[in-house]
């Protein structure tokens, strides 16, 4: 089975599934069509791929990957999948020929697409997905373990028992970390706590303090999740 | 041109223009970020493509 890749100038590169010198591709989920949800590895660095170019990617040094797609907005966003270690090479299950779509398959939704808050439906799912996810999110500071105080990462809202997760990016649709705890000021207030949700992107931040939100970082993501709502509801205003 | 009123829990917050959606778009990033006040309720957001003196 042969793979397209398409590189951030917009080239498309074909290429085998398997292990050549240094460049190791394994199918991880067949999405639909001619969509699949694939790892790109060379050297110690992995990527991880939707093949068509809604998929975002992510990277991370130790050879590990969190497996993850993510569609558009309108698509209710995030998938997680499972977790695999490539350090230690390829399973043969995970190069697994793609199989030829069929009559039923085509008449199935393009694909199939579920959030945290349905997949982890207890506390106790979500601290589990939480502690799997964390173990291997660099999110911009590495293992977000040492760094749990702060909350820097996605799944925070995980582990805080937040009813809902922070909505992607209302401008570019990326996805957006949970940070809770840092300080603001010193201004006319003094200095106060605030948190915030940050795209970790193109950097937009919805911040708040304790002085608007009182009850905390399940607020706080609430609080992001209205105004990116708001936003989003704008640009289909503005698009027509 | 694009013309959008946001409005926080209180009312009125504030109006944000432009001819191109881009640029508004951009304009209402950076309106929105760092506002606390706006996150601490309900945030709407009115408007959308508007003809030229429309409003005048």
């Amino acid at each position: 089975m042969k793979i397209k890749l398409k590189n951030y100038c917009d080239e498309w590169s074909e290429h085998d599934i398997g292990e050549t010198s240094d460049i190791v591709f394994a199918v991880l989920k067949e999405l639909s069509g001619d969509e699949v949800l694939f790892v790109y590895r060379s050297g110690n660095r992995s990527e991880v791929y939707d093949s068509d170019t809604n998929g975002r990617h992510t990277d991370y040094d130790d050879g590990s990957c969190v497996v993850f797609s993510e569609g558009k907005w309108d698509d209710e966003f995030l998938i997680e999948h499972e977790v695999k270690d490539l350090s230690k090479g390829l399973e043969p299950d995970d190069v697994s020929p793609k199989k030829a779509p069929d009559a039923k398959a085509n008449d199935e939704p393009k694909r199939t697409r579920i959030t945290n808050a349905e997949a982890y439906k207890t506390a106790e799912e979500r601290a589990r997905a939480f502690n799997n996810y964390c173990d291997k999110c660099s999110d911009s500071h590495g293992d977000c373990k040492p760094h749990i105080q702060c909350h820097y990462c996605h799944f925070a809202w995980l582990d805080l028992e937040a009813e809902e997760e922070p909505l992607p990016c209302p401008f570019c649709g990326s996805r957006c970390l949970v940070i809770d705890g840092s300080m603001i000021g010193p201004d006319r207030h003094g200095v106060r706590p605030y948190s915030y949700v940050k795209c970790e992107s193109c950097g937009y931040e919805s911040i708040a303090t304790n002085d608007y939100v009182k009850s905390g970082i399940k607020d706080i993501i609430a609080a992001h999740n209205r105004v990116a709502k708001a936003v989003m509801a704008a640009k289909k205003e503005g698009e027509r | 041109m694009f013309k959008f009123d946001i409005y926080d829990e209180d009312g009125y917050y504030t109006t944000i223009t432009g001819d191109d959606i881009e640029d508004v778009m951009d304009a209402m990033k950076h309106d929105l970020a760092f506002h606390t006040e706006l996150y601490s309720g309900e945030v709407t957001i009115k408007g959308g493509k508007v003809e030229e003196g429309a409003d005048q």
